[in-house]
């Protein structure tokens, strides 16, 4: 499993030359967290950065992992790429503490990542990250026709959506039969 | 990238970020998805207040106005321009027409050959009709004076009429030929009475601006809710009578605002006039008084 350091600021404050008239309160040192994709890279990421997304920072509120604890226990999303969860780590360390800004152009603008994309951060509750990625999905189709559009976005005509769906049926249809025979059987 | 292989929330949230244009052309490519964007887009239609149609017969823009006054381009229905032929076609209700999105600026365009303009606008609107809604209202805005509406369903024309010279345009019979207009704005160069029964009359509302003392004769016969008269020059005596026929119940019986501005330097001699008509204080703070109108 190999690692890479997300976040970490190593850069250390340089000592005040004079004692500061009021004494500041001391700063809480940063906790971190670990998570991993379907590729098992695991990813150190600070609680503020992850604090973008809903469903972690429910995950890790109450936790009161020490460092070696979430070290060793890394949370992982096998339904997410490697190369997608680190774009979401990236953008999340992007915009640790900071308003996020109206547009980001910072987006894949190859389709199926920005799909992929869309599902995670939809996953991981990263409501910003989310708004900006429909917008980029919606601007692919813009003053396209219905045909281009159809491409783009694989949209299957209506006699494929009919299709489709008597396929179903003759699914379910067959299903339900395999049920009430094997009930049958069972009776007997 | 399958759109439909998005959770419905995720698809409601790109359509949210698409511009009616890019719906309504969307809503072309099947069934399943003009349903789809109906029903997640419920809620952002009933936010519209109108649709707009303005302009000429040649040429017309149409744009949709939300209720919180934001306003949207949606299409430009236009002649035919044979000079770029980079056109789609779709079918609306049994028409083909052909579409395109203009380089220059985007806007979506529309486009009929001579003599089609009607039936590609009225194709066109009863798509809208069944796509956002007939409960909606559809404005027809124009100041073309010259070409009929078209009369299409849940449709209200509005017309703005200024510097019309009555001698140079039979009015009645362009009136007589139109249906009702919900509003009109109408600036005459000289005194002008319409027939009693004229379609004139059966506005909703009247605007009209004018230089001299013309209002008696606009709005002898008028028989709508609201009327905005400012004029440059006026008579007293005329605003007085207008009142009183309106508050004794002899003419204006459906009249429920009447807006008088004097513009310029004859400003309103304030007590001859509410002493004309009879006018009360009326204190805020109480329920005010209603008046009814006498039974003719």
């Amino acid at each position: 499993m190999s690692s890479t350091e997300q976040g970490t600021s190593s850069a250390a404050p340089a000592e005040p030359t004079t004692a500061p008239e009021s004494a500041a309160a001391p700063e809480v040192p940063e906790s971190f967290y670990y998570v991993h994709g379907k590729d098992k890279v695991v990813h150190k990421v600070s609680a503020g950065a992850l604090q973008h997304s809903a469903l972690i920072h429910g995950m890790i509120s109450n936790l009161g992992y020490t460092e070696e604890q979430a070290k060793a226990n890394p949370f992982p999303f096998e339904n997410i790429d490697g190369d997608i969860l680190q774009m979401v780590v990236d953008w999340c360390n992007q915009h640790k503490g900071k308003p996020t800004p109206p547009e980001d152009t910072n987006l894949p603008k190859q389709k199926e990542k920005l799909f992929d994309l869309v599902l995670a951060v939809n996953y991981l509750e990263i409501k910003e990250l989310l708004t900006y990625c429909c917008k980029q999905v919606a601007m692919m189709v813009k003053g396209k026709s219905p045909e281009e559009i159809r491409e783009i976005w694989m949209i299957p005509t209506d006699a494929e959506d009919e299709a489709a769906e008597k396929e179903a049926k003759k699914r379910a249809g067959k299903e339900a039969a395999g049920e009430t025979a094997a009930a049958a059987g069972d009776a007997k | 990238m399958k759109l439909f292989k998005f959770p419905y929330l995720l698809q409601k949230e790109v359509f949210d970020n698409m511009e009616y244009q890019d719906l309504f052309l969307l809503s072309f490519i099947s069934n399943k998805m003009k349903k789809t964007i109906k029903s997640c887009q419920a809620n952002r239609f009933k936010s519209i207040s109108f649709i707009r149609y303005c302009g000429m017969n040649k040429r017309t823009f149409v744009d949709i106005v939300a209720k919180n006054h934001l306003k949207e381009d949606f299409v430009e229905i236009k002649e035919r321009d044979n000079t770029k032929m980079d056109y789609f076609q779709l079918k609306l209700f049994g028409k083909i027409i052909d579409f395109r999105k203009s380089r220059r600026d985007h806007i979506f365009e529309a486009a009929f050959n001579p003599d089609e303009s009607e039936s590609v606008i009225k194709s066109i609107h009863n798509y809208m009709l069944q796509f956002f809604g007939d409960s909606l209202e559809y404005i027809w805005s124009t100041s073309d004076w010259v070409n009929t509406v078209p009369q299409l369903q849940n449709l209200s024309p509005s017309i703005s009429m200024w510097h019309v010279n009555p001698d140079l345009i039979d009015l009645e019979n362009f009136f007589s030929t139109n249906p009702p207009f919900k509003m009109i704005e109408f600036q005459p160069t000289r005194p002008i009475n319409f027939n009693p029964g004229s379609k004139f009359y059966q506005a909703e509302t009247v605007v009209t601006l004018q230089h001299n003392n013309y209002f008696p004769s606009v709005l002898r016969h008028f028989q709508g809710k609201q009327a905005f008269v400012h004029c440059t020059y006026h008579n007293t005596e005329d605003f007085i009578e207008f009142v009183n026929k309106w508050k004794s119940g002899e003419a204006f019986r459906k009249l429920e605002v009447l807006n008088f501005k004097a513009l310029g330097d004859d400003d309103i001699d304030h007590e001859t006039v509410l002493n004309g008509i009879g006018a009360k204080h009326i204190d805020a703070r109480k329920t005010p008084p209603t008046h009814t109108l006498p039974k003719m």
